[in-house]
């Protein structure tokens, strides 16, 4: 027993006939309008996409309607997708949005299930998550951006890749 | 009735648990919406980057697609929990405390309990509500260590109750997957709460038992009776020198006998009409707890038939452990509902002795238990019927006459009132008048002395008509 983290009943989320937002669900938000302004800042003929995001983001911010969240990640992404076609976002930037997009997500997970066992808590094991998803999309911008010749044994490797993936995650 | 039956704390736990202290108990796992939001956001550009041959998307996916991988693999570990209650038994309007600890068996973000309980357990004092009957109470949650739970748990309705439920969710360190098990609360049972009857209301014939009530009958008691002539072999201590003297003849005192009433408490259980809480059979089973209680205190034998179908006895005995086994025997009432006509005849002698005093609480709704209660009065028992229905029936809102409807139902009622009373039997409304409405937090522990209390004066006979 000692040690143990008491346990405290958690607040009616958005429950009953009051709004109540929380404070992760407000830093959620204020992730998602920087992930919904890169894009347009490197390319304003994206603001569709931009407004399309900010108006799910707002729609869900009270909680109660969860797909709301998935709608402006997945908006943002296709403003950062039109803006790589464009030739209008780097690499770089690019890479920079896909972190914002997995903050944004991390934060809307936090902002759902409550900061139970504490905010630094919560960054801290996040903090990791957040780091490995800019190296590995920095990483991703360096191949990407490296003229490597077509090759059957880049198709194998990467086939190959997503079997142990697979294998690791069924595990 | 403060405290509850039991005493200390218990293991109240369950198939999972197994009522050992700290048990693990195997979690059912499932993808949280976190990870479904991460593997379609993550989707979208991989898709892209494959179809349109572009490898610049795959930018936008590669952090989506770390985080997935780093917390992909299915958690395997259990959680040790384990679920008490300060008592397995209590009276109705008495509080268990249910207190349960949860700890998962590896790296977790969180773990929360959640108690659920059947409408007649009520959940007090917690954030989410006060005393509401029965639904989810609001759930503890905490980190990814011990969560310890306690719920104050008041008893609102009497029976036997086992759906108590207790969800524990764990959450996997990165959020992707959840962890659930139900653990089942061990059965609760509440006795009937029951009212106080100070004025006992007594048969004519007492049985030969000795008891506390004194008899017509003349024997070695200490309540004065009488003065009677002498007669060869009476004491000479009990001579009453004054009466000898005024009549010139040796008189002697004579004292009252002192015998045990034997009342048997029927139970109609044939039908169950009214809220639930202030149902018929709530207000049944009650009273003949109440019965039960005042009579058993005062020495005297007390007995219970439940009238469903196949009908169930407990012969007359004294002390409190009888008290306990007649509201043992009433608590299964409510599931064992059957068709069966109960058949009086089958009850032996032993559960229904000669002359004793029946007291039978019924709605009066169905003719088997009304023709049982006339059986029973010409069979020469004295009969009192408690009416205890609480409800009117109500008509249809757009019946041309629901006033009309309810004034004649009403009149049947009188009728068969004045039926009964014709033939012998007293029918009294407990605990009030069935005329009048109910409502649904009115408290029906209100004192039997209201209904029986005017039989007390005089006893009750029985005897051919």
């Amino acid at each position: 027993m000692r040690g143990a983290i008491r346990g405290v009943a958690v607040r009616a989320r958005a429950a009953g006939n009051g709004v109540h937002v929380s404070r992760a669900a407000l830093a959620a938000a204020g992730t998602g309008a920087v992930m919904l302004a890169v894009p347009v800042i490197a390319m304003p003929a994206t603001w569709p996409a931009a407004i399309t995001g900010v108006a799910a983001g707002l729609a869900g911010l009270p909680g109660r309607w969860p797909a709301a969240g998935t709608l402006a990640a997945v908006a943002a992404v296709v403003a950062g997708g039109i803006g790589i076609a464009a030739g209008a976002t780097s690499l770089p930037l690019a890479a920079a949005e896909g972190t914002l997009v997995l903050a944004y997500l991390l934060m809307l997970d936090a902002a759902e299930t409550g900061l139970t066992g504490g905010r630094l808590r919560w960054a801290r094991s996040r903090l990791p998550v957040l780091a490995a998803g800019l190296a590995a999309a920095l990483i991703t911008a360096a191949a990407a951006a490296a003229a490597v010749p077509a090759s059957p044994w880049l198709v194998l490797a990467g086939v190959a890749a997503a079997g142990a993936a697979l294998l690791v995650a069924a595990g | 009735m403060t405290a509850a039956v039991g005493h200390g704390d218990r293991p109240a736990a369950t198939a999972a648990c197994d009522g050992q202290p700290a048990a693990g108990v195997d979690l059912t796992w499932a993808t949280t919406a976190h990870y479904r939001r991460l593997a379609s956001v993550g989707l979208l550009p991989l898709l892209a980057a494959v179809i349109l041959g572009r490898p610049g998307y795959l930018v936008l996916a590669a952090p989506v697609v770390a985080a997935l991988a780093l917390a992909a693999r299915r958690p395997r570990y259990a959680v040790r929990c384990s679920v008490r209650s300060s008592a397995g038994r209590c009276f109705e309007g008495e509080q268990l405390v249910i207190r349960v600890t949860a700890e998962p068996g590896g790296p977790a973000d969180s773990a929360g309990v959640q108690l659920s309980l059947p409408p007649a357990l009520a959940v007090t004092g917690e954030p989410g509500g006060r005393g509401r009957p029965g639904g989810p109470a609001a759930p503890v949650e905490g980190g990814g260590g011990l969560v310890e739970a306690e719920w104050r748990v008041t008893a609102q309705r009497w029976g036997r109750w086992d759906s108590g439920r207790i969800l524990v969710t764990v959450r996997s360190r990165g959020g992707l997957f959840a962890g659930t098990a139900v653990l089942g609360v061990e059965e609760i049972t509440v006795f009937p709460r029951p009212p106080s009857l100070r004025q006992l209301v007594l048969p004519a014939q007492l049985r030969t038992r000795i008891g506390d009530h004194a008899d017509r009958r003349p024997a070695d008691g200490v309540e004065f009776a009488g003065v009677r002539p002498f007669v060869p072999g009476d004491q000479l201590r009990r001579i009453n020198w004054p009466a000898t003297g005024r009549r010139g003849a040796l008189h002697v005192n004579q004292f009252a006998a002192e015998r045990a009433a034997e009342i048997v408490a029927v139970i109609d259980a044939t039908a169950d009409a009214g809220p639930p809480g202030d149902s018929s059979l709530d207000r049944a089973v009650r009273g003949a707890a109440g019965i039960a209680r005042a009579y058993t205190r005062a020495g005297d034998r007390v007995g219970v038939i439940t009238l469903y179908g196949p009908m169930r006895w407990i012969a007359p005995g004294i002390g409190q452990r009888q008290f306990f086994r007649i509201v043992e025997s009433v608590l299964d009432v409510r599931r064992l509902y059957s068709f069966v006509s109960p058949d009086m005849t089958r009850v032996p002698p032993i559960a229904l002795p000669a002359g004793a005093l029946v007291i039978m609480f019924s709605p009066l709704l169905d003719e088997r238990a009304i023709g049982i209660a006339i059986d029973l009065r010409e069979r020469g028992y004295p009969v009192i019927v408690a009416d205890v229905l609480s409800t009117s029936p109500a008509p249809p809102r757009r019946s041309a006459g629901p006033g009309l409807a309810l004034r004649i139902w009403r009149l049947e009622r009188q009728a068969l009132r004045y039926r009964l009373e014709s033939l012998g039997i007293p029918v009294v409304g407990w605990p009030g008048e069935p005329r009048q409405e109910a409502g649904p937090g009115e408290d029906a522990s209100v004192r039997l002395d209201t209904a029986l209390g005017r039989f007390a004066r005089h006893r009750v006979r029985g005897g051919a008509r």
